[in-house]
Formats: C-alpha cells, structure tokens, sequence
C-alpha cells in the first residue's frame, strides 16, 4: 500500500476479521460441493480419469488462492469518518478508494444476510445520485452498522445540498 | 407579470373541459385526408354508394370516438399540482407537479389555428413524459399558461428555491443553428460518408459490367443510410436554442416541432463533442446532463439532452461557458506521464484533466475529441481505481462521479502522488463549491445571470 491509499488522517478503521471467516467458509462450502460432483463424476464413468484429476488440481488450487484473497480482501477494507466526508479503501487486486461527502449521501442501508448474520456482520451502503459511487462497507458488527448508519443519516441532514 | 405572493391561495379553479371543437380540430387532417380521397373516387369512377357510406361510417364512428374522449377529458389546476384526467373506458389520472414546471409552450397547428384554438405543452425537463392540454381556445391557453408559470415559481419559492424574476416571461432565442451548419454537419458525418463510399462502389461496379440486380441487399443498406440522414435534416430543421426564465429551451423540426427546457439550476454536466470529420471545419456538438428529478431505484434520475446539434467550436464552447457560469476553456488541464502510453499507446497523448475552483474538465479523444465538465459543486463522489498492472506501472485512475448520464470526468493513468492530490484538493473545493454561504462559487446562483446576461442578445454567427 502506497501514499495514493493512505488514510486522510491517523488510520484506516478495518473491518472484522470474521468477515474473512466469513468468506472462507463459504469458499471451503463450495470448493467442498465441487469435488465431490467432480468425484462423482468420475466414479459414474467407471474410475476417476486424468481429467477428473486435472480439474480437482484445478479447483484446489483456485480455493487456495481465493483463501489468501479472503485474507487480504478483509485486511485492506478500511474506512475514515471525517468531518464532512467519508472515506473509503478496498480491494484485494483491484484498489480502490472513493471519497463521499456526506452532503451527497441520499440514503444509507444497513443489511444483515442469513449468513452474515451467523458470523455477526452487518453491510452499510451508501448511496448518492450517482450509481458509480461505490461506497459499500461489509464486515461491520451490527453496534457498529447502526452506529456509523445513524451518524452518517443525522450527518447527511445537516449537509445535505439539492442536486 | 411579476412573482405572485406565496402566500396567497391559489384560486382552485375545479375541473375544466377542453374546447368543444377539439374532436374536430384533432381530427382535421383526417377528414380533410377521407373526404379527398372519398371525393376523388366518387368523381372519377361515378361508384358512389359503397365508398361513399365507407366513409361516412368511419367519420361517423371517428366523431363519436373524438366526441366521448373530449367528454371525458378534464384538468384542474391546485397551487401544487395539475391533473389531467382522460380515458374513454378505462380512465387515467395525470399529475404534475407545479414546481417542476420549466416552460409551458403554446402551439396552434394549422387546423386548430383556423378554429382560433391552441395546444399547451407543459415541459417538466424529463423525457419520457411529454404532457400537452389540446386544445384550449387561444385567450384561454395563455390564461392557463400563466396560472401554471406563476404556480410553479411560487411553489418552487414555498418549498426554499430561488424566485424567478418573470416566470411567464416568453423564451427570447440566443442561437439559432443556420442550414447551412447542418447540411456541412451532416455530410461530414459517418452516415454520408458511408453512403458515398458505397455510391463510389456501386458505380465504378456498373461500369465493369456487374448487373444491377446483384446490389439487392446493399440497396436496403444504402436506403437506410439515406432515410437515416433525411430524417436528421427534417428533424434538426430551424434549430433554435432560447433562454427562458428558468432553463434552456430547445425547438427543432420542420414538420414537427419538438420542444424541450433543460432547467439549467439542474445541470450535472455538459460534453461538447468534436467529431472527427467536423473538427476540419471547426463544428462541435453540445449536449447536456440534467437531474431528471424522477426517483428511481431509490436515486434521482438523470436525462440527457443535445443542446446544440452543431455549430461553430467558439459558439458552442461560449454556450457552454454562459450555461456552466464559468469557463471551461479556462481551466489549467495538464497531460498524463509518459508511462500512460503502456495502458492507451495512442489516446495518451491527448488525454487532458485539470479542475480550477468551479469546474472539472476531462478530455479525450484522438481524432474526435471529447470534452466532458462537471460542476465542483455537482460532483456527487470522487473514486481512485487501480489494478495490478497499473500498480506496477505506478499510475492510477481518478473519477469525478455525475448522476445518471452520459458526462463521465474521469483523469485516466495519472502518477498516484498527482492522483492523490487530485482527489484530496477536489474533495475540498467541491465543499466550498457546495457552500450555501459560498454564493459567489455556487453556479446556481450564477445561472439566472448567465442566461438573463451575457447570452441573451442573438447569437449570430461570425
């Protein structure tokens, strides 16, 4: 991480590490779901066949690397409350930082998927007049969420300028 | 006619009819068009009775129609809104909001002129809805044309927007596109360009000796080509840009016309675009990007707009200037590093970004070129993006995020510490942009100058 994604001012507030939990498990569901269709497979066409093989190597292998990407997806997500804008960074391959000023936020979700819910995460997004604005922050505890939703709503009052 | 007093109530004029005689002026043509044809056949073939009771049928049966639909036709006018309820059988209600109100046009074709009757179009700067009161008597249409203007200025006041000075104030036009732009436009366009080409082709061909039959589908193409460039002419006829009280308006078509008001206190951005094969005769085209004020998906929308088809570069980058409230040729634009050429070997050279403390301007473009600028105070986020190969390159990517539309302002492939300082000096003059207090910087404040100022003298060109 260079200058261009430093944070504004002391540092970046990171997201939960289960997030990444999160994500790995979801990863290992499916990996598992892969291989055994791929053995299965196998099996139905009498034995497991060189390509049977090539693509379990395959299917590993992408689990792996999407194991460390989990990782670094998580630890690279950060955000910075400031005084009239809300910073964001993230990516694991791509980087990304978005600045929002809270005079153009239109509203604020929060959500909570069955999923995410089991880990104790919720998802704030953000959403201005512009649909390229991608100002979404996964991974939060849900005190957390509605904290950041509520002062984020009450900030936006206060600045809000018409289109 | 000045601003009525927000305080006093709107008169509720309960529902309305149309004019009476509107079945027949809305049906004129096609009578006119029956009892020709009708009247052509009966003097030459001398066969009057099956034709003849034809035609009587369908008028018959087009009057009754016309009739029922006029009969169950009403509008009201509240302070806040209008509503148009129509339908023979099944009934539909239309509001509009008085406050997004930008012009009311009275137009009198040429049946309804003959019976003193006039259309109003009510234009609220989206596209999809076009909402016309056809007909009104003429006294009445201009009655009715001011009670919508004054409304809507008074509860655009009501709800904290600014006053407009002469809400029923007529359009007074600030450039009118000549045919002679237009037909220079058009056939430095692709279309004509293609269809000469194919013209070249089918020519030197027939010379060899290939029969004509053999060009069956390049015929269909070359019509295409042709019908598409014929309906630009028709539709671009008499161009002419105004400044109204509170927008921009836009008329154009020869048989046709088509009107549209951009509210100007909306705009999100504006492109000017400079086509290759006009940039020899130094013509560029101007569109505009306005919040459409329709919600949806939870956003307001946006809509685009062509504000000028084509007209001199000057011209159109004046235009612009007076609409924005500040110069776009103004703004110090500086070029990406050399390394950008790794990721565009031959766009690089000509992509161009900078901001000053109004505007954001971003250029692209080889042989076209490509201005896109966006207000500060308009910008609703700025974005950094850069992949792996960008990050090996050291170079990055900045967006200034407009609304729904098609202005993008984006720095592409800058050095990160530029980027970096890029998005950290536009954060903060696009808060002071955004000032209420900063009223001086806010374009919005400067837009009713512009367009009652500088630009409301004819343009005319050199």
């Amino acid at each position: 991480m260079d200058d261009l994604f430093a944070p504004p001012d002391a540092t970046w507030v990171r997201v939960q590490p289960a997030l990444a939990r999160m994500l790995r498990v979801q990863l290992a569901a499916a990996t598992a779901v892969l291989v055994l269709v791929l053995v299965v497979l196998g099996l139905v066409w009498s034995a497991l066949q060189p390509w049977t093989w090539l693509a379990l190597v395959v299917v590993v292998l992408l689990a792996g690397w999407g194991w460390w990407l989990a990782g670094r997806y998580t630890a690279n997500w950060g955000y910075a409350e400031r005084a009239e804008d809300l910073w964001i960074t993230r990516g694991a391959v791509l980087h990304r930082l978005v600045v929002v000023p809270y005079g153009r936020m239109q509203l604020v979700d929060v959500t909570v998927g069955p999923v995410e819910r089991l880990f104790h995460l919720a998802a704030v997004q953000l959403h201005t007049a512009s649909p390229a604005t991608d100002a979404r922050i996964p991974g939060l505890s849900p005190d957390e969420a509605a904290r950041l939703r509520d002062r984020l709503t009450q900030l936006g009052e206060a600045e809000q300028s018409g289109l | 006619m000045s601003t009525p007093d927000p305080h006093e109530p709107a008169p509720d004029v309960g529902f309305r009819r149309l004019s009476p005689l509107t079945p027949i002026a809305r049906s004129g043509i096609f009578l006119v068009v029956a009892a020709y044809a009708g009247g052509r056949e009966v003097l030459q073939e001398g066969k009057l009775v099956g034709l003849a009771i034809a035609v009587v049928a369908v008028v018959v049966a087009g009057a009754v129609f016309g009739f029922a639909s006029w009969y169950r036709t009403f509008f009201r006018i509240t302070a806040d809104e209008l509503r148009i309820d129509t339908g023979v059988l099944s009934r539909r209600s239309r509001r509009v909001r008085l406050d997004r109100v930008l012009e009311v046009g009275v137009n009198q074709p040429f049946v309804a002129r003959l019976l003193g009757l006039a259309e109003l179009k009510i234009e609220t700067g989206t596209t999809e809805s076009e909402v016309s009161l056809a007909y009104l008597p003429l006294a009445e249409a201009h009655e009715v044309r001011r009670i919508l203007l004054d409304h809507g200025s008074a509860a655009r006041v009501a709800e904290g927007g600014e006053a407009v000075a002469h809400p029923t104030a007529e359009p007074t036009p600030i450039l009118d596109v000549p045919v002679r732009w237009q037909l220079i436009g058009l056939a430095a366009s692709g279309e004509a360009l293609g269809l000469a080409v194919m013209v070249v082709v089918v020519v030197v061909l027939l010379i060899l000796g290939v029969p004509f039959g053999a060009f069956g589908v390049g015929f269909a193409t070359f019509l295409g080509a042709a019908a598409s460039l014929a309906r630009k002419v028709v539709g671009w006829w008499g161009w002419r840009v105004s400044a109204t009280p509170t927008g921009v308006q836009v008329r154009h078509g020869m048989v046709s016309v088509s009107t549209r008001t951009f509210d100007v206190r909306r705009l999100q951005g504006i492109r000017i675009t400079e086509p290759v094969l006009q940039r020899p005769f130094g013509l560029a085209r101007l569109d505009l990007s306005i919040a459409g004020g329709g919600i949806k998906d939870g956003r307001e929308d946006g809509s685009d707009g062509v504000a000028v088809p084509v007209a001199p570069r000057e011209l159109v980058w004046r235009l612009a200037a007076d609409l924005l409230g500040a110069d776009p040729a103004a703004v110090v634009v500086t070029k990406p590093p050399g390394r950008a050429h790794w990721f565009s070997p031959a766009g690089a050279t000509w992509l161009r970004f900078g901001m000053d403390e109004r505007l954001v301007v971003a250029r692209t473009g080889w042989f076209g070129r490509r201005t896109d600028v966006v207000p500060l105070a308009r910008v609703q986020s700025f974005r950094v993006h850069q992949g792996p190969l960008a990050r090996l390159l050291r170079v990055a990517t900045v967006h200034a995020d407009s609304p729904v539309g098609l202005v993008d302002a984006r720095a592409h492939y800058r050095d990160p510490a530029d980027a970096r300082q890029l998005v950290v000096t536009g954060v903060e003059r696009a808060r002071e942009a955004r000032m209420p207090r900063g009223r001086v910087t806010d374009p919005s404040a400067d837009v009713t100058q512009a367009t009652a100022g500088p630009v409301s003298g004819p343009v005319t060109p050199a």
